[in-house]
């Protein structure tokens, strides 16, 4: 598995952080293969859906 | 009195009269009792995906301190902005006062896309000067060039002969596999 970096504060602007947890196709990593605590998959995830409302992060590679 | 952070992406129609825009929005944000903590003013960015057909947008984030009761009214204003494609606006524990790393993002991209602009037109010019150079070459091997010309064709030709048996004897063997099953 690859290393994470994880900084103690982080929130939906972070996209270098957050681009580590999701896939090429846009999806979300799951807890079980990311490897961080369960407290930190959840602020990771919150996160990550945040930056998509925002059009930061797409929600899937076929976007038009 | 609450914190709250206020994100909105601006059509990016809009840049030309931004400063503008921004002015009315902070008056009217002080006249509904909000109190301007921190602006970060992030500029033009490309969206991950295209919103109502548009595929940049002009983002700010505003750090507010505010009352509860004025948060409707806020909403109530954002909610009929014609201007806005989007906005956010979150309760936070605290505000975050330094810029975020969406300004340095926004910063190295608007950098990559302007090296790779100016690398683009140097090679444009490099290119006519190619073309140019290369016209003048012509003119002078005029008399000497045809035939090496007409060599490379044939050649070409007959590679590429060569590749259609191949796919040929292919296309039959697989038939043949096909029959014996």
């Amino acid at each position: 598995m690859k290393s994470v970096k994880l900084p103690k504060k982080f929130n939906h602007t972070n996209l270098d952080v957050l681009k580590q947890f999701i896939t090429e196709t846009g999806k979300i990593i799951p807890g079980r293969v990311s490897g961080v605590t369960a407290a930190q998959q959840r602020k990771i995830t919150q996160s990550i859906k945040v930056a998509r409302f925002l059009a930061l992060l797409p929600y899937t590679d076929q976007h038009k | 009195m609450n914190n709250y952070e206020l994100t909105l992406i601006v059509k990016q129609d809009l840049e030309s009269r931004f400063d503008i825009f921004k002015e009315s929005f902070d008056k009217s944000l002080s006249e509904m009792g909000f109190q301007i903590a921190h602006v970060e003013n992030i500029g033009k960015r490309f969206l991950a995906y295209p919103i109502q057909k548009n595929n940049k947008g002009l983002y700010i984030i505003y750090q507010l301190i505010g009352s509860p009761s004025s948060v409707s009214d806020l909403e109530n204003k954002l909610k009929y902005d014609n201007s806005l494609l989007r906005y956010l606006l979150q309760r936070v524990d605290s505000h975050s006062l330094s810029n975020s790393f969406l300004t340095q993002d926004t910063v190295e991209a608007n950098k990559r896309a302007e090296a790779k602009l100016a690398n683009k037109a140097k090679q444009d010019a490099l290119e006519a000067q190619a073309k140019k150079s290369a016209v003048k070459d012509d003119a002078a091997d005029a008399f000497q060039s045809p035939k090496n010309d007409q060599s490379s064709t044939k050649d070409d030709l007959e590679e590429s002969a060569q590749f259609d048996e191949i796919d040929n004897d292919e296309e039959h063997s697989s038939q043949e596999t096909e029959k014996e099953d």
